[in-house]
């Protein structure tokens, strides 16, 4: 994207480019440490989302303090990572990249309400990938 | 016997964080329903040199990105993300 200073406000950064910022939704408990909620995520049809979860929408675990800045979220899915899950505010929570293998980030936690019985279904989609993925330099190296 | 997958999660590791043992936990189920064996190896963030993360990652069939930031040394965190993309290695990061 060209924006070399792109930073977060979480650690403090002077950068005029702060595409990650406070989450602006309310907390559970007043004072809490985390925004623990557990809330509705729309999923954009055609996406490699669409075909993890199999559905357009899902509902997931939050456990932040910062999320996307909607000023920069168009921006970052203009230069090819595209935002493909949108919580209800239509404030960015799946990312990935279309030309890639599996390059699938989240803005939740899957691992929260993944269990023996019901493996979470973009875990179980990521191993998968990486069953099938060969490292291009996986043989011994010299020197 | 299954084949096993060698799968790197990057993060500061603690014992203490649920988000942490929840991640390790959750690719280990899921491994179950992939029908391999996974060789989950946790990384510090600050064992990823930022001009050679190949050292510590050029072995892995997928890279994971724990919660839990801010990490260690962010510098190595991104490196790991920039790493996995420009390799094609599978990337999840929550």
């Amino acid at each position: 994207m060209g924006i070399g200073d792109a930073d977060s406000q979480e650690h403090g950064s002077a950068s005029q480019n702060l595409m990650v910022t406070a989450c602006s939704l309310p907390q559970r408990e007043p004072g809490a440490a985390y925004v623990d909620r557990h809330e509705p995520v729309a999923i954009k049809p055609g996406s490699l989302a669409a075909r993890i979860f199999k559905r357009e929408s899902t509902s997931e675990e939050y456990l932040c303090n910062y999320e996307f800045n909607r000023e920069y979220q168009e921006r970052v899915d203009a230069a090819g990572l595209k935002v493909t899950g949108f919580d209800e505010r239509g404030v960015g929570r799946i990312v990935e990249l279309p030309e890639h293998r599996f390059f699938v980030a989240t803005l939740f936690l899957p691992q929260l309400t993944s269990s023996d019985a019901r493996p979470h279904p973009y875990l179980v989609a990521f191993v998968e990938a990486a069953s099938h993925y060969k490292p291009k330099s996986s043989g011994a190296r010299i020197g | 016997m299954n084949r096993s997958v060698r799968i790197g999660v990057v993060g500061d590791y603690r014992a203490d964080n649920r988000t942490h043992v929840a991640t390790t936990n959750g690719l280990r189920h899921a491994a179950r329903v992939a029908g391999v064996s996974p060789e989950l190896e946790w990384i510090h963030t600050s064992r990823i040199k930022p001009d050679a993360p190949a050292d510590a990652l050029r072995a892995l069939e997928g890279i994971f990105i724990a919660p839990g930031s801010p990490y260690a040394s962010m510098d190595g965190a991104l490196a790991a993300i920039r790493f996995a993309r420009e390799q094609g290695a599978p990337l999840g990061a929550t």
